[in-house]
């Protein structure tokens, strides 16, 4: 034991640096005046002292971890969500008011390809890929049929008054549509906006593309040949 | 939890705030990606709050600021599994304790947030949320523990 140098009470000597450096941090004490080098040298090589891991806190812990990684997973990937058609499927029929008024059945385009989008009037990626679809439409306009329907994910509530605005501030003219009942977002598993699917003029699913295209225009134009000779 | 040490609780706390800065790193750059797919519907949104107003403070996503802060409680907490008890002026469990009070006071304050003005709620930023609480409840115990 010896005395601390600031406050005078008894420490053992192996903890009388990590007292003085804990007790009185603002103290100057050379501690050399107090433990000897072999003393220092023994009290360093006890100190600092790591706090102990348990076997059951390794347990614990390991608990904890598969239980939060499982969560966050869960999170992310959500697999609970619809899947929708694959390809090679059926598309799901459904009717939608559309924003020009009346409503729109996904049959009645049965004859036709169709480029069929759910988009949100909010969402930042749908109003980028409005102007690509408006370039892929002005090519295909004659062989394809073109329907957008908002899903209404993100922002401000969609109604039919705001898809007319979005259709008219972006120029583009084909059937916009609202999913007011989720029923086509479920049927077709959307989870995000934009998400494309591509019909050939049987209702069968060509090919589906979530989020922006990656291939842009030329991607659209791929698809939609593929839909159109199929 | 009375059967946990020391060690135990900073290890926890240690590996709570590495899922924290994943979960944040993930926030982070899902706010910069043009697609929105952490969304369940209207109201369980994480798009509807990534575009709100509140997403970014200053110009620096909110997410940023959680890589941040669960990366310096991961910091902490190694360097008190390494047997450090003080940094600067107080004791590393201090330190422990004031990151943990800050992250959980914002992680409630943008809750709150999300509930009655964004009207959405993100569900990667309530795990976020539990992570806080969670190292809080550790940070808390922590002088306690032997």
């Amino acid at each position: 034991m010896k005395k601390c140098p600031v406050c005078g009470v008894s420490v053992k000597v192996e903890n009388l640096e990590r007292h003085v450096g804990n007790q009185h941090p603002h103290a100057t004490v050379d501690l050399d005046r107090v433990l000897t080098a072999g003393e220092r040298r023994a009290a360093r090589g006890k100190s600092p002292t790591r706090p102990a891991v348990t076997a059951r806190g390794i347990a614990v812990i390991s608990t904890v971890v598969i239980v939060v990684a499982l969560l966050f997973a869960i999170a992310v990937l959500n697999p609970f969500r619809g899947t929708g058609p694959g390809v090679g499927q059926y598309a799901p029929e459904f009717t939608v008011p559309t924003s020009a008024g009346g409503e729109v059945t996904l049959s009645t385009y049965r004859g036709t390809p169709v480029l069929l989008e759910f988009m949100d009037v909010d969402c930042g990626a749908c109003q980028q890929e409005a102007g690509v679809l408006r370039y892929v439409h002005e090519n295909y306009s004659a062989s394809v049929e073109f329907l957008s329907v908002s899903v209404d994910f993100v922002g401000e509530a969609d109604t039919l008054d705001r898809i007319q605005a979005f259709r008219t501030s972006h120029g583009t003219p084909w059937t916009h549509a609202l999913d007011r009942d989720r029923v086509a977002r479920n049927a077709y598993g959307v989870y995000s906006t934009p998400t494309t699917f591509f019909l050939d003029r049987n209702g069968v699913v060509v090919h589906m593309i979530r989020g922006s295209a990656p291939g842009g225009v030329d991607a659209y134009g791929e698809w939609l040949d593929k839909a159109i000779r199929a | 939890m009375p059967t946990l040490s020391r060690g135990d609780r900073l290890l926890l706390v240690a590996a709570l705030s590495a899922f924290g800065v994943v979960n944040a790193a993930y926030l982070t750059w899902y706010a910069a990606a043009s697609a929105s797919w952490c969304d369940l519907d209207a109201y369980f949104s994480c798009s509807k709050v990534r575009d709100s107003a509140w997403s970014a403070v200053g110009g620096v996503p909110t997410a940023t600021v959680g890589v941040a802060g669960f990366a310096i409680l991961l910091a902490l907490a190694v360097l008190a599994l390494r047997g450090m008890e003080r940094l600067g002026p107080w004791s590393l469990d201090r330190w422990l304790l004031l990151f943990a009070l800050a992250g959980a006071g914002v992680g409630a304050g943008l809750t709150v947030v999300e509930v009655f003005v964004i009207q959405a709620i993100c569900i990667l930023c309530v795990f976020g949320f539990a992570l806080d609480l969670a190292i809080l409840g550790l940070a808390v115990t922590l002088p306690r523990a032997d």
